[in-house]
């Protein structure tokens, strides 16, 4: 009647699952990640291997503040790391947070890419860039708002605006221009798509590479996963059959988007928490997040990988991350108001 | 006389219950467990979702409502089609293949519907395998010379979808075109219908309930699909409870579109069981053969077996072969990830303790309902198959609360009464999973011990009973043996599920738990869906086992009597 | 359906008429009352009392009550949905009532107080599909209700049970392997092994051909006999009924509408339905005049009845006498003659009749097609009810 599977390994199995976490003893800490476990699993191996302390983690992708929210004083979270800046002011307006004091943190950290309390930091940056088909285009520089110009009628792809990637790129843009302009702007690119939105950025170069479209948005680090090799002989293809430009808001800079942490408000392992905050911005942390991820880090003079040097030098917009959150939720309607990705 | 001592030696109040208490307690516990994280969104819902509505209602909902019309309509009309089809190709012809397209019209079953479609957008691709050997045929030499369709579309998805999911359908029809009596088939072609007018005038019409239920399960899974609808750029209403939670920070509203959802399943169900009122026929399967197959030779019977092998190529070949391609290729240039494994005990761990105990609760409400005669039992057993209807992310931000809530109480007891911190039981283990995916998945358990009951003459019961033994014993000793299949059966359906499940247990997993599809997600959410294929293929072949365990288990129903007779 | 050679004649004097037109409406049928030998200190085997069920708006049993002395065989007829069914059902405990009482050997089973289930009753049911568990052999089947009976004495009594109804060889059989007599067998020693204090039987034998269902049914009576089990059988066949009981029960949407011996029920129909029941009549739409109602068999009179009263006279196609030569003026013409065996089956047009009655007579000599016979019924075997 039901598939067969020894009894006894059952139990073991059921028992074992079952232990709760806060069994778990000290010499540990846990983390609760909206970040892929892929980009997160080198720089956690390094940390154990730094302190002895072991890392506990979940990977948890929509709803990590209601978790933590629910959890309440008995929550095992320690460390709570997004993918992105929404993911942080999330977590801070859930109140699940609380100030870090570590002259570490503000030592390394620069006070744009942190919470003055101390409630987050970023970990490391992101350019969001274009895409550009390397036979088809030629393309020195770009702005954001040239992806409305009816020169490239059918020739965008991108992926979801709903995406969080995009949603922080209208949400900035909206920061520059306004509601409305970013209304007027969104319905120029709608109407230069190629293809409906939806996929990932890698798939924007594929598209590329396959004809689709001529120009994309997509985040740096995949650039330098696709050339690198390390997605494969395939994505080595498509990484190579686009430039990539930085391109700017005409009255600013790249936007940039980041990886960041907090510290758990009723964080049961507080020390060895702000320990691994600290590491993750330590030289060799954040030489990981260049080297294996691709990434811009947030460490004043570390050193990025050379594929991501070689797309030129990064200046970053310097719109204020806490104004472009506010302006998510406006992104989001806008979106919907325009049919963006119908 | 023995029935006179017993009734003396115990209390009148007791007995007032008569055996059937005891389930209708049970199964209104179990409603109660389903209808916990129901309620809970209710109160997410009621703290107000401030301008949400005007924003949806604008611009939200009548694409996302079109869209989703567009999309179920379309999985609804392949996954009757074609589930019916194969299911009469199998039942009333026979072709040398036949016996293996009858298990193997099953396998789409095993591959999720997030994975078919990040598979068949590398083979669809026009730098993927088939339009590149499309353009060498045409002498063509670059993908911007033939431009096809795009599978990232409604239509890609309809079609997507509807060929991974019509096995519900082809699985209750098969089952039901196998039960029907043989005597109604021959009397149709002495009245002159030919095999295909009986296919249309008799087959389709009696089997109506079965491909009804069969298809509102494939249509409930393609509304609370969220991997291969994002994927595939198909902006259904789900998606849409998505960006209102997320992007626009929006939970009560998320939560109350959630609701307004559920209500609107739920009256879509309720309607369509009211027009099926009269159809009451489905059960009466006593004394029936299998009618007789027609032999098919040469060409006939070769269109057959190629008609037979589209679907299952199209729902599970092609996708399984890329996957397998994939694989070796990732195993080959990165090695075998020593987690794997875990992962996949874990998954099985999981999904057989969720198994057992929806399929136990699905008896649980489906026997109430039948000796309550379908009155607060026969509620119940709706209430307690609610959370079908319902996204799992959904599910899972409604259990948040509850169980943290009853972990939090646990442990302030505890640490009051004895100064041990119990921490979270329930909410920091895996039993939140099992919980979550019971919730999820109770339909399809209570549904199909349900219809196995319904296959059982209420006059065995009444037999067993004025033979001395009680409703429990009766269930024991008549009904489980009777409807072990169905339920064999059921609870497949519920482990392919869970095993499958991704929103859940994304959110609800304890720390340091992966199971194949969180990995897989985990790889596909940074777009490197390569490192996923092991896990996808991984995810694929666990779910093998159970579903060709499924197509022995559907077997014909006169030859398993004849094996109780042996 | 009952023959015409069984059929007793029955003579009504006319001064019974005034009773017959405003029969007698009580529900409580004390059948222990009329039993030859009554035991007034032992508790009746059944009682019930003004027992009801409704589902919905719609009574199914009506505020009836009966009593059954231990060791009888009553049997409930009507047609469907008179109730019979749902009466059964809540004796056994398989339907709760909405008001009433339901007591077995002196316990309240069903009641304001208490409500016994099923298993716990002591009663043994047989059904008219016979419910044979598919997945048990014939002789798990039997044993299913000895669980509490150490199991060497429990298959013991199983074997003797079956080799009781014939069965014996055939204990490791499946129910789909065997024939409708056969499974009717294995249901009647399953529901009689446990030694049931009360056995209810829901048309026992309605599933089987005319030639077996006599044998079964003898046998089956055989078998109760010998046991003295107390026992209700449902049925719709009135054949059944008085072959097998003591006393029969007629409902009639959901009240008892008779009930008495066979032959009580035969011979003094309390109505017309139950006349209807237990025979195919002649009926004849008529009318009271001048306190006599007319008849083709001749005047009756009607002492009492109010003038212009329509009444239906009933006669039954065995207690007609044809003459041939015809004499008098009673004449009619035969239309067709049916051979039955024994009897025949005449059709008979009369002057002043819209249809043709039906005659049933011996079939030695009995008047060709076409001939023009007379015909005769003595008056007192007239039946006569109001207009139905």
């Amino acid at each position: 009647m039901l598939p067969t599977v020894p009894l006894r390994r059952l139990a073991v199995f059921v028992s074992l699952a079952l232990l709760p976490a806060a069994a778990l003893a000290d010499g540990e800490v846990n983390l609760y990640t909206t970040r892929e476990p892929g980009l997160v699993k080198p720089l956690l191996d390094a940390f154990t291997e730094d302190t002895g302390i072991a890392v506990n983690t979940v990977f948890v992708d929509a709803g990590l503040p209601e978790r933590v929210s629910a959890e309440g004083e008995n929550s095992p979270a320690d460390v709570l790391m997004t993918v992105d800046f929404g993911n942080l002011a999330d977590l801070v307006d859930a109140g699940v947070t609380q100030p870090v004091a570590s002259d570490v943190l503000d030592a390394v950290v620069p006070e744009n890419l942190r919470d003055p309390e101390g409630r987050w930091y970023a970990l490391s940056m992101r350019a969001r860039v274009l895409y550009a088909s390397k036979d088809r285009t030629d393309l020195d520089a770009f702005t954001y708002e040239e992806l409305a110009d009816p020169a490239w009628n059918g020739k965008v792809c991108i992926r979801s605006g709903q995406h969080p990637y995009n949603n922080a790129l209208i949400a900035a843009y909206i920061a520059h221009h306004g509601e409305e302009a970013t209304r007027t702007w969104l319905e120029g690119v709608k109407a230069n798509l190629a293809r409906q939105p939806g996929g990932g950025d890698r798939d924007v170069a594929r598209d590329i590479l396959g004809e689709i479209c001529d120009i994309g948005i997509g985040n740096s680090y995949y650039v330098g996963l696709m050339r690198s090799g390390a997605g494969g002989p395939d994505q080595e293809e498509w990484g190579k059959a686009i430039d990539i430009v930085l391109p700017t808001f005409a009255d600013g800079g790249t936007h940039v988007n980041v990886s960041g942490a907090a510290l758990a408000a009723h964080a049961p392992n507080r020390d060895n928490a702000i320990r691994l905050l600290e590491f993750l911005v330590s030289e060799e942390a954040q030489a990981i997040y260049a080297k294996a991820n691709f990434e811009y880090p947030v460490r004043e003079g570390a050193e990025v990988d050379p594929i991501i040097d070689a797309l030129g030098p990064l200046t970053p917009d310097t719109t204020l991350l806490t104004e472009i959150a506010s302006h998510r939720k406006a992104a989001s309607e806008l979106v919907d108001a325009v049919g963006f990705n119908d | 006389m023995s029935a006179i001592a017993a009734t003396l030696r115990h209390p009148v109040a007791a007995l007032k219950c008569g055996g059937a208490c005891v389930w209708i307690v049970a199964a209104a516990a179990t409603a109660l467990l389903v209808i916990a994280p129901i309620v809970a969104l209710g109160v997410i819902a009621a703290q107000g979702s401030g301008d949400a509505w005007s924003h949806l209602v604008a611009h939200v909902l009548p694409t996302a409502t079109l869209n989703t019309v567009l999309l179920l309509a379309g999985v609804g009309v392949v996954v009757v089609f074609v589930g019916t089809g194969a299911a009469w190709l199998v039942t009333a012809y026979d072709f040398p293949g036949r016996r293996i397209l009858d298990w193997a019209l099953l396998l789409p079953l095993a591959v999720p519907t997030y994975i078919v479609a990040y598979a068949y957008l590398d083979l669809l691709h026009p730098i993927g395998p088939i339009q590149s050997a499309i353009r060498d045929i045409l002498g063509l030499t670059s993908p911007g010379q033939l431009r096809l369709p795009d599978i990232r579309s409604v239509g890609g998805a309809i079609i997507l979808l509807g060929f991974v999911l019509y096995p519900y359908v082809y699985l209750s029809t098969r089952a039901l075109f196998l039960m029907q009596a043989a005597g109604l088939v021959d009397a149709a072609r002495t009245l002159g219908a030919s095999r295909r007018g009986i296919f249309f005038r008799i087959a389709v019409p009696l089997a109506r309930p079965a491909i009804a239920i069969g298809a509102s399960l494939a249509l409930m899974e393609t509304l609370n699909d969220v991997g291969a609808s994002e994927f595939l750029g198909v902006r259904t209403l789900t998606l849409s409870i998505y960006s209102t939670w997320i992007n626009q920070s929006n939970l009560p509203g998320a939560a109350q579109l959630a609701l307004v959802m559920l209500a609107v399943v739920v009256l879509l169900v309720l309607i369509e069981r009211w027009a099926r009122r009269r159809q009451r026929f489905a059960g009466r399967s006593q004394r029936t053969a299998p009618p007789a197959r027609q032999r098919l030779h040469g060409a006939p019977a070769l269109a057959a077996l190629g008609l037979g092998l589209l679907p299952i190529m199209i729902g599970f070949g092609a996708p399984a072969i890329h996957l397998v391609i994939q694989a070796m290729r990732r195993i080959e240039f990165a090695g075998l990830s020593d987690s794997i494994l875990t992962e996949a005990l874990n998954t099985v761990g999981v999904s057989l303790a969720a198994t057992i105990i929806a399929v136990g609760l699905g008896l649980v409400v489906a026997y109430a309902a039948r000796i309550d005669h379908g009155r607060i039992g026969g509620g119940l057993l709706r209430i307690a198959s609610l959370g079908y209807a319902l996204p799992g992310t959904v599910i899972a931000i409604g259990l948040l609360s509850p169980l943290a809530g009853l972990d939090n109480m646990v442990d302030g007891v505890s640490r009051d009464l004895f100064g041990i911190s119990t921490g979270l039981l329930l909410s920091g283990s895996a039993a939140a999973l099992i919980y979550a995916y019971v919730v999820r998945f109770l339909a399809v358990s209570g549904g199909g011990a349900e219809a196995g009951l319904s296959k059982v003459s209420q006059t065995l019961d009444h037999s067993a009973r004025t033979l001395g033994e009680t409703a429990t014993g009766t269930l024991r000793r008549v009904h489980l043996p009777l409807i072990r299949p169905a339920l064999g059966a059921a609870a497949i359906l519920v482990f392919v599920d869970c095993m499958k499940e991704l929103p859940a247990t994304l959110l609800l997993r304890p720390l340091n738990f992966e199971t194949l599809a969180t990995h897989l997600y985990g790889e596909a959410a940074r777009g490197t869906y390569e490192d996923g294929a092991v896990a996808a293929l991984a995810i694929v072949l666990v779910g093998l086992l159970p579903v060709i365990l499924l197509a022995r288990l559907s077997g014909p129903v006169i030859p398993r009597q004849g094996r109780l007779n042996s | 359906m009952a023959s015409a050679g069984q059929i007793i004649a029955l003579r009504r004097p006319a001064a019974e008429m005034d009773q017959v037109l405003r029969p007698e409406q009580s529900d409580v049928v004390r059948l222990a009352s009329v039993k030859p030998k009554p035991q007034p200190s032992a508790p009746p085997s059944l009682l019930v009392e003004d027992l009801s069920l409704s589902f919905g708006s719609i009574p199914a049993v009506d505020k009836v009550s009966l009593a059954i002395p231990a060791g009888d065989i009553v049997a409930l007829v009507g047609h469907s949905g008179s109730g019979k069914s749902t009466l059964l059902r809540l004796i056994a405990g398989l339907e709760r009532p909405d008001s009433g009482r339901v007591v077995i050997n002196g316990t309240e089973v069903s009641g304001p107080n208490a409500f016994v289930p099923p298993e716990r009753r002591g009663i043994g049911m047989m059904f008219q599909d016979y419910a044979l568990f598919p997945h048990l052999s014939v002789l798990k089947n039997v044993l299913f209700g000895l669980r509490r009976v150490p199991a060497g004495e429990a298959r013991e009594r199983a074997r003797q049970a079956l080799d009781r109804v014939g069965l014996g060889g055939r204990e490791d059989a499946f129910p789909h392997a065997l024939s409708g007599g056969e499974q009717q067998r294995v249901a009647l020693a399953r529901a009689m092994v446990p030694g049931p204090d009360l056995l209810l039987m829901d048309e026992p034998f309605s599933n089987l051909d005319r030639r077996t269902r006599d044998i079964i049914r003898d046998e089956t009576t055989a078998v109760l006999r010998e046991s003295g089990t107390t026992t209700v059988v449902v049925t719709h066949d009135p054949d059944d009924a008085m072959r097998i009981a003591d006393r029969i029960v007629m409902m009639q949407g959901g009240r008892f509408a008779q009930s008495g011996t066979a032959e009580e029920l035969y011979q003094h129909p309390a109505s017309l339905p139950v006349a209807r029941f237990f025979c195919e009549l002649n009926e004849i739409e008529t009318a009271c005049r001048n306190r006599m109602i007319a008849t083709p068999f001749g005047d009756i009179p009607a002492p009492g009845t109010a003038e212009g009263t329509p009444v239906t006279v009933c006669v039954r196609p065995g207690d007609i006498q044809l003459f041939e030569p015809s004499v008098g003026d009673r004449t009619g013409r035969i239309i067709s003659s049916q051979c039955l065996g024994e009897t025949v089956l005449i059709h008979l047009a009369i002057d002043g009749l819209d249809r043709p009655l039906r005659v049933v007579a011996p079939a030695d000599g009995a008047p060709a097609t076409g001939r023009t016979v007379g015909f005769e019924v003595e008056t007192g075997k007239l039946l006569v009810f109001p207009a139905g």
